[in-house]
């Protein structure tokens, strides 16, 4: 059972357009068809998925709703929207193909920049999750916690009658 | 919140080898556990940095400044800043 869908924060904020929430709501908890769709499809380890098979560096899957259209990267169990987008009418691959096109352009830029260069034909990993993903996973966590001891701390200083404290 | 749960009576450390080849020979020498050996060494080393610890308690009892945001932000292990460039805490929550 894999956890629920998560976009990076990136993809939330300039490909579906959403403001960044508090970290008290959980981006997995983020309303959008998109998420709701991915959720559904990585549920379950066995339901079999699409994979993007233009982009070769790493392993993204498809995910469609409606007219939205997105690549989704599994790691350790979270499938991570990392790209999202709309297809255009008539062209029902056109989201996959400009993200291969953007691929291939981040490993020219990638190439001319590191020695050795990329042997793949694509290069995704600027759209993969990174440090601002981090920090956003740890401060919903935190934020959960500092929840559940604000909650011991008062039941500890005012206990219900005839109970002791803490 | 209950305290009555047992708490356990020894807790294992994890040590390089080059670490625990020190605190082997020093027991051996100083004729006593190993056990005693940290537990003593460990007392030792704070009590002679205490200044520095009680800096470093007073420098992150700054950071609290009685908002949600800097419990959070300290929990989280970060700065006030990172926390709201990844979207900041409700402060009514």
């Amino acid at each position: 059972m894999a956890e629920r869908a998560r976009p990076t924060l990136r993809c939330l904020r300039e490909d579906l357009g959403l403001a960044v929430p508090r970290v008290d709501v959980p981006l997995d908890e983020t309303a959008h068809p998109l998420l709701a769709k991915a959720a559904e499809r990585f549920a379950d380890d066995r339901t079999p998925q699409e994979r993007i098979v233009a982009i070769d560096d790493q392993v993204l899957f498809k995910v469609k709703v409606q007219r939205w259209r997105d690549a989704v990267w599994a790691d350790a169990g979270i499938p991570w929207l990392v790209a999202a987008g709309q297809r255009e009418e008539g062209s029902p691959d056109d989201f996959y193909a400009s993200q291969a096109a953007r691929g291939k352009a981040a490993r020219a830029r990638y190439n001319a920049e590191h020695t050795p260069p990329m042997g793949s034909a694509t290069y995704t990993g600027e759209l993969l999750p990174g440090r601002e993903d981090e920090l956003r996973w740890r401060a919903e966590g935190a934020a959960r916690t500092e929840r559940r001891l604000r909650v011991v701390v008062h039941r500890c200083s005012q206990p219900a009658p005839g109970q002791p404290g803490c | 919140m209950t305290l009555m749960e047992q708490a356990p009576r020894q807790v294992a450390v994890k040590v390089s080898p080059e670490g625990d080849k020190l605190i082997t020979s020093g027991a051996h020498y100083l004729r006593m556990s190993k056990k005693d050996l940290v537990e003593a060494a460990v007392a030792f080393y704070l009590d002679a940095r205490r200044e520095e610890m009680q800096a470093g308690m007073r420098e992150l009892l700054s950071e609290l400044d009685g908002s949600r945001a800097s419990r959070v932000a300290m929990l989280a292990g970060m700065t006030r800043a990172e926390l709201d460039a990844v979207g900041g805490a409700e402060e009514n929550d």
